[in-house]
């Protein structure tokens, strides 16, 4: 062999033996534990977590996995949330962090219900051995205004439709990292024993013309990631035929078509066999007698269509919506600071004749309470010829170790948004907690900041920064070096 | 190899060139830094630095092309050896000197965060963390472009050959997400590259045995597709996202400590500059010979 080949032989095997360890090295050092090859030295003021998780985590006694769902995978985690989510791994032995590739492992997203996530799509999944909890990256964030005596939230998605509508009308909404609710939470949820089972009906139907027309009220999304929040396992279903006995609670908001037979015996089944029920109704769309015959075993019965109540004590001028009287000694209304917010309830009626069945009467009008009934032919609403009174229009049955909650108006709910309505969101926890004996709590933290300091520098200092530092100190810089070579070849 | 530092030192601030290269580097980090910090009120000079890559294309290229050309070029290879330097000597003393350029300008860069913390308040440990690791992606693509102005003679070729790999080393980090992750793309690229590497061995260096030896790498790769294709799902983009130093150099703008990306960069530096020691070792007798014709 040449000499010349020999070397070149010698020296590419150095080479690559040098690479070899070089990369070995690496990938070692991949197994350094992220608290010490990731240190930060300094708290992170926005994606951090307080002493809130850390008493939360010290007492966590199962393993927790919490999974990172991104296209790509590593490649294009998002950074922020990594570490954020990191965070947790280091103050607990028990939780561990994992990422998943969202485009080359759809058996994951298979398994845990998830159907296919949009292009850069975020998501999480907490699990444990008992169950497990979905999160978007949009239950981690929050868009906040308050000023001008307004104040209001909105969700990123929210918040990037209506952005630009925003911008033009002056508010300038700051954003705020909630990750630590929302994680915290899940880590509780899925290690509890036990969580109240929730059966919420949510049907549609399709147009001719495509249209999706929803059945009954929907619950906004922001009331569903509170009752997660809240350690509530909830199951959407299409109608009350697919109540399980492991349902412990019914939420029927405001069905625009009534019962079908079958539905009607297997509601009036599940409710017999202890199971609860909370069920909104809207003046608009009564006779619906197969579900007011259910009712009606509860001893709790309605007007007719199209009445509603005219509340004028309480009422908000010109809103239409009033604050409601409440039973102040029921489970459901004793803890509450404040009185819910309703509009267009109807009334409702208790037959204290029942015998098997203890009645309350919940939220109630003041004794200004009226009826007013809607005249279709003149397109008006008309007060009933009576005296006012006080108004049910919230009540609660017991029957056996059944539970009823009717409210006669969809708007106590559609107020329940945790940001916005505290009585009303309140209730609807409260009545949870009634119905199905869990305490309903959460892991309360403090969502951060995410509007970052501004530096203020005023025009003079910038001008003269400018100048200094990309006018004259590269220029006097060239000039050293022109005048040095310059006298290099005078000499 | 201290008396090669000092004599390359001489020469780049002897010069135009190193100052020159400093003026570029603080030019175009200055500008950034004034626009984005004190224009657009950013507090985040991590983000001012990660801007500022034009300043790497123009000035690392511009520092490290004539290293080895013009020494060619004046026949003064010869001359070094016979005073007894060694190739080692030679390689890791120039490459020292540019060192000392450029981090002459990064000590300027790094008075920036204290400058601005008059106007605000500054992330520092964020603010220096991004420094340290534009510090030490301009020293791996430093030995970068001394690898590649080994294989040229003009200083011009070389500036331009190292620019473009630069950039084209930014660009991918950028596009890297563009590249298809499908198995058969990784497994056809990396095939493509065993065998370069197999010819390579047999023609350039002339070694059917070793040749023979190395086409196992193709062979396996083959098997390993037909039995385990999805270990080829995403490989490119996940090793190209390990490998590329850009990549590497975002895990210093977020405020943390990044050992891997330390030790990523290191090791980047100790294997380029080794290269070049082994080329150049290898063109030794070639040099001296040009030299004496020359002379």
């Amino acid at each position: 062999m040449k000499r010349s080949t020999k070397t070149k032989l010698l020296l590419s095997l150095f080479c690559t033996v040098l690479a070899i360890v070089l990369v070995g090295v690496n990938l070692l050092a991949g197994l350094i534990p992220w608290r010490i090859s990731a240190a930060s030295f300094a708290d992170d003021p926005v994606f951090g977590l307080s002493s809130t998780t850390k008493n939360q985590l010290d007492a966590l006694g199962e393993d927790v996995i919490v999974y990172l769902l991104c296209e790509n995978g590593k490649i294009n985690v998002d950074r922020d949330v990594y570490a954020f989510l990191k965070g947790y791994e280091t103050l607990s032995d028990h939780v561990s962090v994992k990422v998943i590739d969202t485009k080359n492992e759809p058996e994951f997203l298979t398994a845990h219900g998830i159907g296919e996530m949009s292009e850069g799509a975020i998501g999480f999944v907490v699990e444990s051995a008992k169950r497990y909890m979905l999160l978007s990256l949009s239950d981690l964030y929050y868009y906040y205004y308050s000023g001008d005596e307004t104040e209001f939230y909105l969700s990123p998605a929210e918040y990037t439709a209506s952005a630009e509508r925003l911008s033009a009308m002056g508010y300038r909404m700051t954003p705020y990292f909630n990750g630590e609710a929302g994680i915290t939470n899940a880590i509780r949820f899925v290690t509890l024993e036990k969580v109240p089972q929730i059966a919420i009906v949510q049907s549609a139907y399709q147009t001719s013309d495509g249209e999706i027309v929803p059945l009954n009220a929907q619950l906004s999304e922001p009331v569903l990631q509170s009752l997660r929040q809240y350690a509530c396992d909830v199951d959407f279903i299409l109608n009350v035929s697919q109540l399980t006995a492991k349902h412990e609670l019914l939420i029927l908001n405001s069905p625009i078509l009534d019962l079908t037979e079958n539905e009607s015996n297997a509601l009036r089944a599940w409710l017999n066999g202890g199971g609860n029920m909370i069920v909104s109704t809207y003046f608009n769309t009564r006779e619906q007698p197969r579900l007011e015959s259910i009712l009606s075993d509860y001893g709790l019965t309605a007007d007719e269509k199209n009445i509603r109540i005219k509340e004028e004590s309480t009422a908000y001028a010109g809103s239409g919506y009033h604050s409601a009287m409440m039973e102040s000694s029921h489970a459901i209304t004793k803890p509450l600071l404040d009185s819910v917010i309703v509009s267009d309830a109807h009334p409702i009626y208790l037959d204290e004749s029942k015998k098997d069945v203890t009645l309350t009467r919940l939220l109630y009008t003041t004794t200004l309470g009226a009826r007013e009934k809607y005249d279709s032919t003149a397109n008006k609403w008309t007060k009933l010829e009576e005296e006012s009174s006080s108004l049910t229009f919230g009540a609660t049955a017991e029957r056996g170790e059944s539970r009823v909650l009717w409210v006669s108006t969809p708007y106590l709910f559609d107020l329940a948004d945790p940001f916005t309505k505290d009585a009303n969101h309140s209730f609807l926890l409260s009545a949870i907690d009634w119905m199905t004996e869990a305490p309903l709590q959460t892991v309360e933290t403090v969502a951060n900041s995410m509007q970052s300091d501004v530096l203020l520098v005023s025009t003079t200092a910038f001008a003269i920064w400018l100048i200094i530092l990309v006018i004259l100190l590269p220029l006097s810089l060239l000039a050293v070096g022109i005048v040095r070579r310059y006298v290099r070849r005078r000499k | 190899m201290t008396v090669m530092l000092k004599k390359e030192l001489r020469r780049l601030f002897g010069g135009l060139r190193g100052f020159a290269v400093i003026a570029i580097l603080l030019l175009l980090c200055g500008l950034y830094t004034v626009l984005q910090n004190m224009l657009a009120g950013s507090v985040s000079f991590a983000l001012s630095l990660g801007g500022a890559f034009p300043a790497l294309v123009f000035a690392l290229p511009l520092l490290a092309a004539p290293t080895f050309s013009e020494e060619a070029r004046a026949g003064a290879a010869p001359l070094l050896y016979s005073l007894g330097f060694r190739t080692r000597d030679i390689v890791i003393g120039k490459y020292l000197a540019q060192l000392t350029v450029f981090l002459l300008s990064m000590l300027v860069v790094a008075l920036y965060p204290l400058l601005l913390s008059f106007f605000g308040e500054i992330p520092m440990s964020e603010s220096y963390f991004a420094w340290l690791g534009l510090l030490l992606l301009g020293a791996s693509l430093l030995a970068l472009c001394n690898v590649i102005s080994i294989f040229f003679r003009r200083a011009w070729i070389n500036w331009t050959v190292g620019a473009l790999a630069i950039l084209s080393l930014y660009l991918l980090n950028v596009y890297l997400l563009k590249l298809p992750s499908a198995p058969w793309f990784s497994f056809v690229l990396l095939e493509v590259i065993t065998v370069g590497i197999c010819l390579w061995i047999f023609f350039v260096l002339g070694s059917r045995l070793v040749a023979a030896c190395a086409a196992v790498l193709p062979a396996a790769l083959a098997l390993l597709f037909v039995f385990v294709p999805s270990l080829f799902q995403s490989l490119i983009p996940i090793l190209l996202s390990r490998i590329n130093p850009f990549s590497r150099f975002t895990g210093f703008i977020y405020g943390r400590m990044d050992l891997q990306g330390i030790l990523y960069f290191l090791s980047v530096i100790a294997l380029l500059l080794t290269v070049t020691v082994c080329i150049k070792a290898y063109r030794r007798d070639a040099e001296c010979q040009n030299g004496k014709e020359e002379r």
